[in-house]
């Protein structure tokens, strides 16, 4: 199921995520329901992981095409993170709206709720995630 | 406990505080991970009292000191007046509970930082914000050189710039590229201003880390990370949005406002606050944080404690690489109140 419908696997995890939250962790208590709602937490991450992962994806290339070409690290993200410490990237906007990007598609796979609609739009997130 | 533990934890604390003490019962705290921290319910001259027992934990976060030397700073932070609670005594002798100890008072309250956030009256607000920053500049007048903690070793030249670098190499380790992380690193690197004095300093000083007790402080908490380095480290850890919870409206730790805990610090300390530093550190609170939030993500995706708890809060390393990024925009760089980069 998963590898030819990566969709059908999102939502199937995300199904799951509903009973816990809707008929499990309200008639548990103390430990039992502490430990269901990180449960259901891990298994919204994972359900969004699935269906972002092509925004995820293209957001991560985006900043990787801006390291150097060539270089000696075989990561480009790596030669990046040299770049940047030695100060070669100091402001950059191009590198920030990017690393922004990166950053909304991950914290929209694991906190939505902090992004604002901008960052939504901003990332192609509004379609994608509800 | 078996009795004869309980008499030979009696006798040990009968020498410690000089009258008849008898213990009653010793029981594992909530909360205590691999039950290295007790409960001791004991009767001390006749009176009942409780005491919690602390003991190094089979396996201990990287950076963090051990029973003994967290004791010798609950020490001088309650010789300075700062608000723990009251160091008992360390024990060294193994015969005793198998192993060395700290006893100190055992402290009423809550501590969890969201919920200490919410159920806070807002009537309570004021008074805990300003006995918060009269607290911290308490732990800001310990000074270096102190013999009782020399094993925090001599101050760093540059507390911000260790701190970046430090940082830097626990990445390193991770053997995770984070560009996000290095951007705002490097932000703090440049925007940080080189310390005006150094102080010991709580290095985790936040909501979450003190026990509230009906809206007053009963005791601040987790002395295991302290070390000699820029006061203002700490303003800028308590300010952080990641520790403000549910209330981000509320600056100082989701407590109450900025500019009051400003006040009020600078009142009992008599130095001015650098807003922009404070500020700035606030940017390295949330690399921190998120830093040692992916160590325990780590953990988790090593397999070495695949436990669901550490593979949430590395997760959290995404939120706050966010918000660092959010505070670090191209138009927030060479904006730095003595017009431009300190190195």
């Amino acid at each position: 199921m998963s590898a030819d419908r990566p969709d059908a696997l999102a939502t199937l995890l995300a199904s799951v995520e509903a009973v816990l939250r809707d008929k499990v962790i309200p008639t548990a208590a103390g430990e039992a329901r502490f430990a269901g709602l990180m449960a259901a937490s891990a298994i919204g991450m994972a359900a969004r992981e699935i269906s972002l992962g092509r925004t995820l994806d293209k957001a991560k290339a985006d900043v990787a095409e801006l390291a150097p070409q060539p270089s000696p690290f075989p990561d480009p993200l790596i030669a990046l993170t040299h770049l940047i410490r030695e100060g070669l990237m100091d402001g950059q906007d191009e590198l920030h709206r990017r690393l922004l990007r990166l950053a909304v598609t991950r914290t929209a796979v694991t906190r939505p709720k902090m992004l604002t609609s901008g960052e939504m739009a901003m990332a192609g997130l509004s379609e994608v995630l509800p | 406990m078996q009795a004869d533990a309980l008499l030979r934890l009696s006798h040990w604390m009968e020498r410690v505080l000089a009258c008849p003490v008898r213990v009653v019962a010793v029981t594992p705290l909530k909360g205590g991970g691999i039950q290295e921290n007790w409960t001791v319910d004991a009767e001390v001259n006749g009176a009942d009292r409780a005491f919690v027992l602390r003991k190094d934990a089979i396996a201990t976060i990287d950076a963090s000191h051990s029973r003994r030397n967290e004791f010798a700073l609950v020490q001088a932070a309650f010789d300075a007046g700062v608000t723990v609670p009251e160091p008992i005594g360390f024990c060294e002798d193994d015969a005793v509970a198998g192993g060395p100890f700290a006893l100190m008072a055992k402290v009423g309250g809550i501590g969890l930082g969201p919920k200490v956030v919410k159920d806070l009256k807002d009537e309570d607000r004021p008074e805990l914000t300003l006995r918060l920053a009269r607290e911290l500049a308490r732990i800001h007048a310990i000074r270096p050189p102190v013999q009782s903690l020399a094993f925090l070793g001599k101050p760093p030249a540059d507390f911000a710039l260790a701190e970046v670098a430090l940082l830097r190499d626990w990445l390193d380790r991770l053997k995770l590229s984070r560009p996000g992380l290095e951007w705002a690193l490097r932000w703090a690197e440049l925007h940080i201003p080189a310390a005006r004095e150094t102080a010991l300093i709580h290095r985790d000083f936040r909501t979450g880390n003190y026990m509230v007790e009906a809206g007053r402080l009963t005791a601040i908490l987790d002395w295991e990370f302290a070390c000699w380095g820029d006061p203002l480290f700490d303003i800028g850890w308590l300010m952080a949005e990641c520790w403000r919870f549910s209330r981000p409206d509320l600056e100082a730790g989701g407590i109450g406002e900025r500019q009051r805990f400003y006040e009020a610090y600078e009142a009992e300390s008599g130095r001015r606050i650098d807003d922009a530093a404070v500020r700035a550190y606030e940017v390295l609170a949330h690399c921190r944080w998120a830093v040692i939030a992916l160590q325990q993500g780590e953990r988790h995706a090593s397999g070495r404690e695949p436990l669901l708890d550490h593979a949430l809060t590395g997760k959290i390393a995404e939120e706050l690489e966010l918000m660092a990024l959010r505070m670090t925009s191209p138009d927030h760089w060479r904006l730095h109140h003595d017009g431009g980069f300190r190195r």
